[in-house]
């Protein structure tokens, strides 16, 4: 049996980092070996998957939109790379300065999780290896599992703060 | 009221811990109870016969129910900002120094008296009554809705802020079960075993439900050990959450449920912590609903004295709460299950009168033992009035004809102090009805079962009119096994457990609603239907003679099941007495639909975590911190916090603002425009793509230019505007208002996926990438070519409405050279990250120039002065941009067309006389103008547009949009919608304030500096 609450959790800011906005069409393997070659890492096509390699994450968004984590400062270099190797239709944005980055780790990580995002957590529907773009609170984040008790948040810049509040004001509180 | 000859607490039994003794106090009276009890169980036990004066006629009232169905003793707990109104004394858990107020001890002397007069006039106190004397004139209603919510006791609202914290959580479960009794924890079991996610809610202190209060034995062990040993097991299962005090009150589409935990509640103050009421907003695979039922009292004269109570409920306080609330019980039933409160009773050692059984024929096994004990049932007859003051005294019994319509004896006096009643049983139907799944009338059961369910719902025991024990229990595990299966969990052939039970088998019951009486329902003493809200038989069979023959009516014309009880004992009464006086049968009348929420919630616990601070997301741009430090005063702009204006020490706004915009004009000021939405358009068909949706044209706009952008709805009315660059031969960036940046980019995806799927074309937002400092002035190109040398600034090689990449104060930076100000301005973009540093080095560089920081209200000001429109301000979704005067920004005849361009032929769009955008100028050159004033013509005078109009209204030009003082030229300035404006240049037009003020104004130009542009261009 469980209960929602009265289960640590703690927020951290996490390492900042570099992030571009690619997008795509995944039916186009020219694109598809383009982005592997230059970043190192495959596109995750499975909906609400990221892929890891090294420092560099890239996370599924949409049908046709990831976002890759890179190290802070390789943006540049990388947004430049993949114009250089992709072929076809495709978009890139650098949006390092849109974005934060935050774990959320602990046993009542999930519970706070919950409490924010009407999506389901559970590790039958959002096991290690998932991530998804949901309502978080009144604003919205992208979320990751790392495990079962430690998630990514990447959260727009702009409301970072309101998050940061909300998350302290529910760990305080239980 | 007096005290009970001897101790109406048992010396043994129950649920309750006799050693912990609870004070408590009602109505300031210092009572006490034993942890375990309820509210309610602890005044019976104290002797409390009166909780309530009833709501319209101030009749003494007692405890009917046990649980959610009590429509008398509703109290208010807690005091001062504690206070929590209309809670149920049956539902409420007794704790240390809980303080109880009944609604009879709310109201003044003065209230009290207005409803005993009503209860002595009563019989000018018909149905519709509030209707009838009350609605007209319409005026006079808020007076006497004042005085009659007052008198009616509906509880107090706390006199203060909530202190206490609320919770939301969001769950999601292969099967939620509603209801922890038998039948909910028998489907709890089987689709644990099976492996799904399971929630079983229960609105009790614990999970149970009937078997609390039983006295039977479930596979040879008593139900309460049967109870633990099923908990035992489902605690023993991860996926399985059992939440106890927690109501499912509302069943919404798609399976959507919520349900209230309440986790302090029960608490002595001292002891309460963390959030007070959990709302969990549950998204269910599969429904168990297994809600049990609510007995049904039969409707007899004088049936609201206390000591009438509901049989089950007796049993109830006999059994888990070891309290007898009397000492001569009469029972009143149709059915064997009731002959049960008479056994408990006998049991406690109590005297039983007798049975009143509406049947002529009684003979199952209960009644039997019954019999066996001596007890005399008085069959084929009914109670058709109870007699007492403050409390029953005696039942009068006589005998009922074979249709049940009439009385053929005399009446016979019992004397008693309990009338235990039983007409039998309505499943609670509430999720299933809320669900979508229409009642059903079903003869033998006597009772609305769910009807077919439209969600993924399984009715299970009482909540579809099941009763007996076993049967609960069965049903329990085959709804849960079917639900656990449909949901993905568990093979095709179940292995449910055979479950035994020692109940007695029961004969059928006869169908009592309204127990006659010798005078006509007319005459006879009230026969009350809704004890809430006073509503009796009278009243509905006056509504039915009345006209009120559609159910749905009848119950708004009375208010029957109108209460917070929503009518859980009265409803189905009411529909058969009504359905009786029309001549139709129940299953014709029908019932009424029930509506979430089962039992009243709290608002602290729908709003949950967002309150204060927390409300609304507050955004907070990348120099926020700077702006704090710098005392901005702020302005909310969307979400967004953005800075207003920066007073120094005893400056005033306006003398700020004035500071501000001087500097801008004269030297140099810069500006956080963070907040502007930006989107990154890329693909080969971006031009063509924007070509579409700016009314401008974009084809031939050359790489590193801008360009203004006004985007049109389809209606052809302005939608959003923003400028534009061409950052390379396939690439784009727009910029949108500060709140419309979500809306425009949800835009630009709906017309690019939905209808030009053929072109390549991708949109990005890029607003919370880039900070923007915006340096506005003369000095601005001194102040920016101090921090960076990688671009020539020279109006040559970077001339107005264009855009370089570079590095300022070392960080790669995108430079526009555009301007909403009019004046030299250069607008410096990096990324957030580099936002304070960058920041940082232009006010070092503008230190020689003075530079000035500026909030949004200069930025208006020195806008408005250049006639620049700000969408949402000056427009309300109406304008075209010809009204706006901007004609010059549309270009007809694209190949391809662009949104709104067809809807600009609209002859409503070509009328001579819209409201078009001009300039005021104050005649006295010195008030300024209130933003939204109205406009008329010189010499307009009120006038009636037609005779018979209630008031007489001047023809209106039109209203100011903006207004300001202009530091810059020393007057007031103000923008304005006047109708034809453009052509009425000169005219003077007047407006009227509500303080009687007219002020004269004259339609000008609405560009007041700098009109042919010199300044932005040098």
């Amino acid at each position: 049996m469980s209960e929602a609450g009265n289960e640590g959790a703690v927020l951290r800011a996490s390492q900042r980092c570099g992030f571009l906005n690619l997008r795509g069409d995944p039916a186009n393997h020219e694109f598809l070996a383009g982005v592997a070659s230059s970043l190192g890492v495959d596109l995750p096509l499975t909906p609400g998957s990221y892929q890891r390699g090294h420092s560099r994450t890239a996370y599924w968004l949409a049908p046709d939109e990831w976002l890759l984590a890179l190290a802070d400062g390789e943006q540049t270099a990388m947004e430049s790379r993949l114009r250089e190797h992709l072929r076809g239709h495709f978009s890139v944005a650098d949006v390092s300065g849109g974005h934060v980055r935050f774990a959320l780790v602990g046993a009542g990580a999930r519970t706070v999780l919950q409490k924010a995002c009407p999506y389901d957590f559970h590790p039958r529907s959002f096991a290690p290896g998932r991530c998804v773009q949901t309502v978080f609170a009144k604003a919205t984040a992208l979320i990751a599992a790392d495990s079962d008790a430690a998630f990514e948040l990447i959260i727009r810049s702009s409301y970072a703060n309101y998050i940061r509040q909300w998350i302290a004001a529910t760990l305080a509180s239980d | 009221m007096a005290s009970p000859a001897r101790s109406r607490r048992l010396a043994s039994g129950g649920r309750i811990e006799r050693s912990k003794v609870i004070s408590f106090t009602f109505d300031g009276r210092l009572l006490q109870g034993c942890q375990g009890d309820t509210l309610a169980s602890a005044l019976l036990a104290n002797g409390v016969d009166v909780v309530a004066s009833s709501f319209k006629y101030g009749r003494p009232r007692g405890i009917v129910g046990a649980g959610a169905e009590e429509p008398n003793a509703i109290v208010d707990v807690g005091v001062g900002r504690e206070r929590c109104p209309n809670l149920r004394a049956t539902q409420v858990e007794l704790y240390e120094g809980l303080a109880a107020t009944s609604n009879t001890f709310s109201q003044t002397p003065s209230q009290a008296t207005t409803k005993r007069m009503a209860g002595a006039f009563s019989r000018l106190m018909p149905a519709g009554f509030y209707y009838k004397f009350f609605m007209a004139p319409r005026a006079l209603w808020l007076f006497w809705e004042q005085r009659l919510r007052n008198a009616a006791g509906l509880g107090t609202v706390p006199d203060g802020a909530d202190p206490d914290s609320y919770d939301k959580i969001n769950q999601h479960v292969d099967v939620l079960i509603a209801g922890g009794g038998p039948t909910g924890l028998a489907a709890a079991l089987a689709a644990a075993r099976q492996g799904a996610r399971v929630m079983i809610a229960d609105e009790q202190a614990e999970l149970g439900g009937s078997l609390l209060s039983s006295t039977r034995q479930i596979d040879g062990k008593h139900a309460t050990q049967w109870l633990d040993e099923t908990l035992a097991e489902l605690r023993s299962f991860p996926e399985v959450q059992l939440l106890s005090r927690s109501t499912v009150f509302g069943y919404y589409d798609h399976n959507w449920l919520a349900v209230l935990e309440r986790r302090t509640d029960h608490l002595p103050l001292s002891a309460r912590n963390g959030p007070r009421q959990r709302l969990h907003r549950i998204r269910a695979k599969q429904v168990v609903l297994a809600t049990g039922a609510l007995e049904r009292p039969p409707v007899f004269a004088n049936n609201d004295l206390p000591g009438v109570m509901l049989a089950s409920a007796l049993s109830v306080y006999v059994n888990r709460y070891a309290v007898a609330p009397g000492e001569r019980l009469v029972l009143f039933t149709a059915n064997d299950h009731a002959y049960r409160t008479a056994l408990d009773w006998l049991r406690v050692g109590r005297e039983v009168v007798a049975v009143v059984d509406a049947r002529a024929y009684p003979s199952g096994a209960l009644v039997r033992e019954l019999l066996a004990c001596g007890v005399e049932v008085i069959a084929g007859s009914v109670v058709a009035s109870a007699v007492g003051r403050q409390r029953v005294r005696a039942a009068l019994v006589a005998p009922l004809s074979a249709d049940g319509k009439r009385l053929v004896g005399g009446f016979r006096r019992l004397a008693c102090d309990v009338i235990a009643c039983s007409a039998g049983w309505s499943p609670a139907l509430h999720l299933s009805s809320q669900a979508g799944a229409k009642p059903v009338w079903n003869e033998q059961a006597l009772a609305f079962l769910p009807g077919e369910p439209h969600q993924q719902a399984h009715s299970a025991g009482g909540a579809q009119g099941t009763m007996a024990l076993v049967d609960c229990l069965r049903e329990g595990l085959q709804a849960g096994f079917d639900a656990a299966a449909l949901a993905g969990y568990g093979d095709d052939q179940p292995s449910l457990p055979p479950l035994s039970t020692d109940e007695l088998p029961e004969e059928p019951s006869r169908a009592l609603f309204l127990a006659p009486h010798p005078k006509p329902v007319s005459r006879a003493p009230k026969q009350f239907v809704d004890y809430q809200l006073d509503v009796t038989a009278a009243d509905l069979e006056l509504a039915a003679r009345e006209g009120y023959r559609s159910v749905e009516h009848a119950k708004r014309y009375t208010a029957l099941g109108f209460g917070t009880d929503q009518g859980k004992l009265g409803n189905v009464n009411g529909v058969a007495i009504l359905a009786n006086a029309l001549g139709k049968s129940i299953a014709e009348t029908g019932t009424t639909v029930f509506r979430p929420a089962y039992t009243p919630v709290s608002f602290g616990a729908l709003a949950g975590r967002d309150v204060g601070d927390l409300f609304d997301p507050e955004r907070h741009t990348p120099l926020h911190s700077w702006h704090e430090q710098h005392d901005a005063a702020w302005e909310n702009v969307g979400r967004w916090k953005r800075p207003w204006y920066y007073p120094r020490a005893g400056e005033s706004m306006p003398q700020a603002v004035a500071r501000e915009c001087l500097a801008a004009r004269r030297s140099v000021a810069i500006l956080d425009a963070s907040t502007l939405g930006k989107i990154d358009i890329q693909g080969r068909d971006a031009a063509a793509f924007l070509d579409r949706i700016y009314t401008g044209g974009f084809l031939k706009l050359g790489v590193g230019r801008c360009r203004y952008g006004l985007m049109l709805r389809e209606d052809g009315c302005i939608f959003d505007d923003g400028v534009v660059a061409r950052l390379g031969e396939h690439r784009y960036l727009i910029h949108t208002t500060t709140g419309n940046a979500e809306a425009v980019l949800a835009w630009l995806e709906l017309w690019r996926q939905t209808e030009w799927p053929e072109l390549d074309v991708y949109c990005t937002s890029v607003t919370d990438h880039w900070a923007t400092a915006v340096l506005v002035g003369p000095r601005s190109r001194a102040v920016l070519s101090k921090v960076c040398d990688d671009v020539d600034l020279s109006d040559a090689a970077f001339p107005f409405m264009s855009v370089r990449d570079g590095r300022v104060a070392g960080e790669p930076a995108r430079i526009f050279r555009i301007s909403f100000s009019g004046e030299l301005s250069f607008e410096v973009n990096v990324a957030a990250a580099a936002a304070q540093r960058v920041w940082d080095a232009l006010m070092d560089a503008g230190e020689a120039f003075d530079i000035t920081p500026y909030g949004t209200e200069t930025m208006h000001v020195l806008r408005a002065e250049k006639g620049f429109i700000i969408v949402g301000q000056d427009t309300d979704g109406s304008m075209t941009p010809d009204d706006m005067d901007l004609a010059w920004a549309v270009r007809h005849n694209k190949r391809f067309g662009f949104l709104g361009d067809r809807s600009l032929s609209l002859a409503d769009h070509k009328r001579a006389d819209r409201l078009q955008f001009v300039g005021l100028e104050t005649v006295d050159g010195a008030t300024v103008l209130p933003e939204g004033a109205q406009l008329v013509k010189e010499g307009a005078a009120p006038q009636r547009a037609s005779p018979s109009a209630s008031s007489a209204t001047c023809p209106m030009e039109g209203y100011v949009t903006s207004s300001y003082f202009s530091a810059t030229l020393d007057r007031p300035i103000a923008l304005a919608m006047v109708k034809a404006g453009r052509q009425r240049r000169g005219e003077i037009v007047h407006c009227p304030l509500a303080d009687g003020r007219r002020i004269s104004a004259r339609i000008v130009s609405p560009i007041f500096y700098d009109p042919d542009g010199e300044r932005q261009r040098v």
